[in-house]
């Protein structure tokens, strides 16, 4: 018996690995971006259907909003070019028996219903809790010291980055200063100079 | 109980925010090792007030306060305070000793003291990440050289991988057990241990990747020789010694107080990459001639004789992997440490070959050098023959004779490389880096530094002496676990 669940759960993770090979597979990297942007949206739908709303929400803010905006910036502002030619991919015998040893591995786990036993299903609540304020709850209690952790975490990499990318004023750059330009006066730009006419010349 | 850290973070903020204005590297630099040493007060008052009082080692269930805590915490003190205080000079000449410079090497210190004492996969990831991300950042901190960039971006990339490896062998766990804490974990597993699933050996394997790609070991050392090059000199003595130690703490944490229930998925793994790491790293040292590089397979292969004593999980194996940390990290440290008196701003020691003489103008300088090859190489009477002898005798008394000949054989094929710079320092002669300018010769001081020189001194002395009277410290080891 297929319940509508089922249903959802196999469109929308057909449709999640669809646009994942996709992402690899198009020539054109905008396209691959968009493909990307397909597969969290997907992922964030398998993950509703978890009940984790609020990851699932978080998942579409931070990586679709923001992340994947930017990412697609970057790449259109970079020149487009036609790398991915299948010729010049010498590493593919290997990679695919990389490919094929993983995918055994990963049927072998199957056959041996590891992980399709212990399938994860939410559990039913009846609590008067929302997923978000449990997130909330644990977080600012029992895992509040690896949560002020990122956020010194989040110090350094900006640290870093600002380190990395700043060189320092240029000798050369050019600039205004307000506090000498209001300062002036007429003395020191205009310079009066006394230039005989051509007439009283002759 | 958070006091180290504390001091750490504090520190870091305030080197920080006066670095916009301070320029002097060696008053941040001052600053910095200050720091780290009312750090170092602070963790061994916390340590003797709390076994005083009998407090618990475990604070809900996330932070460890132990022996091993305690003596990991010190050692990455006590290293950074040396590596901090001989790079002094370096920076000032090299012209990173910026602000940003010493606060994320406080950073990364702060990281390290977060994973020495995790008790739950979530505080041990965040540190671990924390001390990395400062770290590369470090490593690419000369921005204008290309080779530093390259290190930096291998080690970012590789590093990632590493880290991806190892949350996913933490997340295979979980889904396995529902456990991230550590000593409901251990139990957990010590009841399924025999009957384990897939994916718990899956699991354990991703997360032994992860930290064979931290601690550079064979076949996953393939960045080590790279940012050993590219990186500047001090951060690469950095890389080599207190994030050694830091990664050796992951590597307890993890396999002693997570995994040793389940020994015998990881034991025959941590055989091979030991074995394997002893081979590639002095064999393929033989071959180099850059003075960075030969280090970084050094490394390789001083990890692999590490792995051979923690392959054999037991409380006494563990004590002697540590004993063997600290020599490789004292030897370490007295090598790089004369390297970085050395570097003139005419003639920077890359190649071994720039070392010709040194004998002839620095003889202490030569000396302790000497000391510390000796001493990574395994000649007695030195430090670093005590620690092989150590991993040596507890293969033999646990019927490991196989695995124990072949460790020496590689050690004597080690040795050659050891003992090349000692025959280029002691008995070639001095080449003028010029023939256009021959009064000027590779090996000269970059100023006159006393400090420096004085810790440089402490290290190679120390060689000596741990290695004449081991005892108390191979006492206080084997007290850790």
């Amino acid at each position: 018996m297929i319940s509508l669940l089922d249903c959802f759960f196999y469109s929308i993770s057909s449709m999640l690995v669809a646009s994942s090979l996709a992402v690899i597979l198009v020539r054109h990297p905008v396209r691959a971006a968009l493909f990307l942007v397909l597969s969290f949206v997907m992922a964030a739908m398998l993950w509703m259907l978890l009940e984790a709303e609020f990851l699932s929400l978080v998942l579409i803010f931070v990586y679709v909003g923001a992340i994947m905006t930017l990412f697609l910036f970057v790449i259109m502002m970079l020149p487009a070019e036609e790398s991915l030619s299948w010729k010049k991919w010498r590493g593919f015998p290997f990679a695919l028996l990389l490919f094929a040893l993983l995918l055994s591995l990963l049927f072998y786990m199957l056959k041996h219903s590891l992980l399709l036993g212990a399938s994860a299903s939410p559990a039913d609540t009846t609590s008067t809790y929302t997923n978000t304020q449990a997130i909330g709850h644990i977080l600012y209690t029992q895992y509040a010291l690896p949560f002020e952790m990122i956020g010194i975490l989040l110090l350094v990499a900006m640290v870093a980055a600002i380190m990395l990318t700043f060189r320092g004023r240029r000798v050369d750059a050019k600039g205004q200063c307000i506090n000498k330009q209001v300062r002036a006066s007429k003395q020191d730009q205009l310079k009066l100079v006394n230039i005989p006419s051509e007439g009283e010349k002759g | 109980m958070w006091i180290p850290e504390g001091i750490v973070l504090l520190a870091a903020i305030i080197i920080l925010l006066t670095g916009l204005r301070l320029k002097n590297a060696k008053l941040l630099a001052g600053l910095a090792r200050f720091s780290l040493l009312l750090t170092m007060l602070a963790t061994i008052l916390i340590k003797t007030y709390s076994w005083k009082h009998h407090l618990d080692t475990l604070i809900s269930e996330l932070w460890f306060m132990d022996h091993i805590a305690f003596v990991m915490k010190l050692t990455i003190e006590i290293t950074a305070w040396f590596v901090l205080g001989l790079g002094v000079h370096y920076t000032q000449h090299e012209d990173i000793g910026s602000g940003e410079y010493y606060a994320l090497t406080l950073f990364a210190v702060l990281g390290m003291l977060i994973v020495a004492s995790a008790a739950h996969f979530m505080v041990l990831f965040v540190g671990l990440e924390l001390f990395s991300l400062a770290i590369y950042a470090l490593v690419a901190s000369q921005c204008h050289i290309s080779i530093g960039i390259e290190a930096a971006i291998k080690y970012f990339v590789t590093g990632a991988l590493a880290s991806g490896l190892l949350l996913y062998g933490i997340s295979l766990i979980y889904g396995a057990t529902g456990q991230l804490a550590f000593v409901p974990l251990m139990q957990d597993l010590g009841v399924i241990a025999n009957g384990h699933s897939l994916l718990i050996s899956f699991g354990v394997i991703c997360i032994l990747v992860g930290v064979a790609f931290k601690l550079g070991v064979a076949p996953f050392h393939m960045w080590v020789p790279d940012i050993y090059e590219g990186a500047p000199l001090s951060v690469m003595l950095w890389i080599a010694t207190t994030a050694k130690i830091a990664a050796f703490a992951i590597l307890v944490r993890l396999l002693w107080n997570v995994l040793a229930p389940l020994g015998s998925i990881w034991q025959p793994l941590v055989q091979f990459l030991a074995l394997l790491s002893i081979l590639v790293g002095n064999t393929a040292a033989i071959a180099q001639s850059n003075f960075q590089r030969m280090l970084a397979y050094s490394s390789i292969a001083h990890m692999g004789y590490l792995l051979l004593a923690v392959q054999l999980n037991t409380e006494s194996a563990w004590s002697v992997a540590l004993f063997y940390m600290l020599s490789y990290v004292i030897g370490t440290l007295t090598a790089v440490a004369v390297i970085l008196l050395l570097q003139h701003k005419h003639a920077h020691i890359k190649q071994i070959n720039d070392l010709c003489g040194l004998h002839q103008r620095h003889p202490w300088l030569a000396f302790i050098l000497l000391l510390a090859m000796f001493s990574l190489a395994g000649v007695p009477p030195l430090l670093g023959f005590m620690a092989k002898w150590q991993i040596v005798q507890m293969l033999i008394e646990q019927q490991q004779i196989g695995y124990a000949i072949t460790a020496m054989l590689l050690t004597i094929v080690g040795a050659y490389y050891y003992l090349r710079i000692i025959k280029v320092i002691y008995f070639d002669d001095l080449q003028p880096l010029d023939p256009a300018k021959p009064n000027i010769y590779p090996p000269a001081l970059l100023a006159v530094q006393p400090t420096a020189s004085i810790m440089a001194a402490l290290c190679g002395g120390s060689l000596l002496f741990l290695g004449i009277f081991p005892a108390q410290l191979l006492q206080f080891c084997l007290q850790v676990f």
